[in-house]
């Protein structure tokens, strides 16, 4: 691990080339954030290990230091929280969660795994080792090891996050929700759900929450679900859970 | 049509497709996708315009819609049509033509036929409704017929006579075979259903390896997923390995959904053979309700016509579910047949490979008319 | 896009245009070029300021030898900045732990001190409360021109602090104040690109404390 060390001439320059890949993956992820505030949602902000990124993530957005631009909410989960149990309390479908987090805090990654349940778009910005591959919508990741210089760099990021999906709110063609969503025969074809479960009977039958909204499902073909666990659901049972080792 | 940007998680996407290309070093590949999933989200998502044109993606049989021949079809409709019958099916099974219209015709001549979300909605109507009879339409492959059965053991155990099921369950198992015993098909490796997977596991395919010597790798449906299948086949080809692989490994467990495998035993046995739309009659692939569960036997209740109908002979709905033809190629695609007026099956679902091509602007109808050498008519 | 002649100039208004692809590639250059425009301020800025950061740095680190603290506050993103500085100096990646506190995350005394008497004092009113001769005073602001900043200042000097400040554009109003001992500049007229210049310049300030701090006893 390579630390600016005070003898050394502050790193800067060739290492901090943003690769193509990340500023294609900075105009995805706002433009996706653009047509889910359009829509109304809510961006929920998370840095458990440095809360401060949270707020100025949050602050960037509610408050934008260019004029004309509009108030976006976007909220700071706080610090020392449960970060699953305040988000599972809080969004709603349609909301987006920008984490700002190394890919080994594991809350973050539990949180991120959510979003198809929860109908929640999610952003990971992080640097050093990646998190697995699709642990989230979009993985805004730096191949740099020193953790000043990527923090700084993680300013630079979601400054430009705001800056774009502010340019996107120009293109208001764009913002407007898929309307040609054909009709997908959401049972009979191979489909698969993923749903978190609220509660449990003692019939085999579970509450479960998806990006749709919350509905009842038969849990009889798995082992029986825990509160908070996150099921494939088909046909209107749950076919398989998604926690590890059950 | 939808955007590269709404792949989950872009840059992974891309490490896997310069990974394909690198891998492959441009030598031809032909996969199949045996599951109507993964080619909803190959069209869906643009798939094919991301791989190198190296890499050909073949799309399977696996559409339960879509290999329900005309005769089920014509069954089915007759079954809606007896008096005091609520029929319930899955949406998409009701636009599919049988040899004299289909179910929301019958609907608009008077059937009382209603769309449902799971075969436990059919018996809340069956509840709600005690004086009337209740047929579900019961289709799909391994995935679906593990909640059919769940609802007939409710069904028994609540003691719901007006219940019945209409089963035309079927099997990816002995397609698949069937597909790798043909001699038109010249395939590199497959890409294994993902939900069917997480009820039989990735046992049963190991015939595909050890008998036919091709690769098969479980993936999961994100584009993600299915791009890191491809990479898998891709690694195998190059190591000169061939054994079956499990991208899915978040939903998808070696052995399977035990629970759901003994569900179906209980409730379902083999039929000797199960007519597959264009594919002909194959042994062992139809699944019908065991003797146990004889009174909620839809076949049983009702004198169902059982008649035989020829597929139309226009409609290649058979070379194209086997992968032997695009469906572009089709004599009747994207002319007399269209997703408003369908022929053949694949146009129905949205899972159907015709109907993805169609509804995803791969090939319009004029771009099919195009590429096709015209056929002089009288 | 629609035919209408008045369509390139009020593009926003625009409500037919329908391919994405067009708009992410502008994005995506758009991002590369300012992401270049930080990375060359980032480099000039350290580059410019080398000696200066040293002699603040060296200044810093004998309050810190001398048993003082730092303060670290400002506004907006500035103010997760000073979180960030707090966060730095009390749990270092590497070096010595060195006490400092960001005087913008008590809730409580941030709305008490701006209902009963206004947001101008809300740093000032503490430092008066907690800062002793030779702590150090940290203001961060992008324009220069906060007022709560300025106060700030004023109060540290009167108390025998000494007194540090970020600042962009050419310096703004904390460029002439006179109880402002060190005041480094991003010249940038940019309010993202200062911030995340001013990011690096807190960063390497605090690498400078340790470069120069030689706690009692230490060779």
């Amino acid at each position: 691990m390579t630390v600016l060390r005070p003898d050394a001439a502050p790193a800067g320059g060739a290492d901090l080339g943003a690769s193509a890949g990340l500023c294609d993956d900075l105009a995805r992820a706002s433009l996706a954030l653009a047509r889910r505030f359009a829509a109304g949602g809510t961006l929920w902000c998370v840095s458990p290990s440095s809360t401060f990124h949270a707020h100025h993530v949050a602050v960037e957005f509610v408050h934008p230091v260019i004029m004309g631009t509009r108030a976006l909410p976007a909220v700071v989960v706080p610090a020392g929280a449960d970060l699953v149990a305040s988000l599972r309390a809080t969004v709603r479908p349609g909301d987006m969660v920008v984490a700002v987090a190394g890919a080994a805090e594991a809350e973050v990654a539990e949180a991120m795994r959510r979003g198809p349940a929860w109908g929640t778009e999610t952003v990971w910005i992080g640097a050093g080792p990646r998190p697995a591959d699709g642990a989230a919508d979009h993985v805004l990741w730096l191949d740099l090891d020193d953790p000043l210089v990527a923090s700084e760099l993680f300013v630079r990021i979601y400054h430009l996050l705001w800056e774009l999906t502010h340019v996107c709110f120009e293109h208001t063609g764009l913002l407007r929700p898929d309307t040609c969503e054909e009709e997908v025969c959401i049972t009979c074809s191979d489909e698969g759900r993923t749903a978190e479960v609220v509660s449990v009977d003692d019939l085999g039958e579970a509450l479960v929450r998806t990006a749709e909204g919350r509905e009842h499902i038969d849990t009889t073909l798995i082992d029986p679900p825990r509160p908070g666990d996150l099921v494939l659901v088909h046909a209107g049972s749950a076919i398989a859970s998604l926690e590890e080792g059950r | 049509m939808k955007f590269v940007d709404e792949y989950r998680d872009p840059a992974a996407a891309r490490r896997a497709v310069e990974e394909i290309s690198v891998i492959s070093a441009g030598e031809h590949r032909k996969f199949m996708e045996v599951c109507g999933g993964h080619t909803h989200t190959i069209y869906k998502h643009g798939i094919e315009n991301v791989l190198p044109t190296n890499i050909e993606l073949v799309h399977g049989p696996g559409c339960p819609v879509c290999v329900i021949p005309m005769g089920r079809v014509d069954d089915a409709i007759a079954l809606a049509e007896q008096p005091d019958v609520i029929f319930t099916s899955f949406g998409d099974m009701m636009r599919v033509p049988g040899s004299k219209g289909n179910l929301l015709e019958a609907k608009a001549r008077g059937a009382d036929v209603r769309m449902v979300y799971s075969p436990l909605d059919a018996l809340r109507i069956a509840m709600a409704n005690p004086e009337r009879q209740v047929v579900f339409f019961a289709i799909g492959f391994e995935t679906t017929a593990p909640s059919t059965a769940v609802t007939l053991l409710k069904a028994r155990e609540r003691g719901i006579t007006n219940f019945s099921v209409f089963s035309n369950h079927v099997t990816i198992v002995p397609p698949l075979k069937a597909i790798l015993d043909s001699p038109d098909l010249r395939l590199d490796g497959f890409i294994g259903p993902g939900h069917v997977s997480t009820v039989i596991g990735n046992r049963p395919y190991r015939f595909v390896p050890a008998t036919y010597g091709k690769p098969l790798v479980t993936s999961g449906f994100e584009p993600l997923d299915i791009l890191q299948g491809i990479v898998m086949l891709l690694r195998q080809l190059r190591d000169g390995r061939c054994e079956i692989e499990n991208q899915y490994t978040r939903a998808v467990r070696d052995e399977g959904n035990t629970k759901a495998l003994q569900v179906l035993a209980e409730v379902f046995e083999l039929r000797p053979h199960f007519e597959w739309r264009g594919l002909g009659f194959i042994s062992h692939s139809g699944l019908k309700l065991s003797p146990a569960f004889a009174d909620w036997d839809a076949e049983l209740r009702y004198l169902v016509p059982g008649v035989r109908v020829a597929d139309p002979k226009a409609c290649q709905c058979g070379e194209v579910l086997k992968g032997v033809i695009k469906p572009w190629e089709c004599k009747v695609f994207g002319t007399a047949c269209t997703p408003e007026t369908p022929i053949g099956t694949c146009m129905v679902s949205s899972e159907g490979a015709c109907a993805a091509y169609y509804n995803y602007g791969r090939f319009t109808r004029e771009a099919a008319a195009a590429a096709r050498i015209p056929v002089r008519s009288a | 896009m629609s035919a209408e002649s008045t369509a390139f100039l009020y593009p926003f208004i625009e409500g037919d245009e329908h391919d994405a692809a067009s708009l992410l590639a502008d994005l995506a250059t758009s991002a590369a070029a300012k992401w270049d425009q930080s990375s060359r301020l980032r480099v000039e800025t350290l580059e410019h300021l080398d000696g200066q950061l040293a002699e603040v740095g060296a200044v810093m680190a004998r309050c810190f030898e001398a048993g003082g603290q730092l303060f670290a506050f400002g506004n907006g993103g500035s103010a997760t900045d000073a979180d960030d500085v707090a966060q730095l100096f009390t749990r270092p990646p590497w070096g010595e732990p060195l006490p400092a506190r960001s005087l913008v995350t008590d809730h409580a005394v941030l709305s008490a001190l701006s209902n009963d008497v206004g947001f101008d004092v809300v740093f000032s009113r503490q430092l008066e409360a907690h800062g002793r001769p030779g702590d150090i005073a940290l203001g961060l602001s992008t324009s220069g021109n906060s007022e709560n900043l300025l106060r700030a200042f004023a109060q540290a000097a009167r108390q025998g602090m000494r007194t540090v400040g970020l600042s962009g554009y050419e310096g703004g109003r904390m460029a002439d104040c006179s109880e402002l001992e060190h005041c480094l500049v991003v010249p940038s007229d940019s309010v993202h690109r200062i911030q995340e210049t001013q990011a690096a310049l807190a960063h390497a300030l605090w690498a400078a404390v340790q470069h120069a701090y030689r706690p009692e006893g230490a060779p």
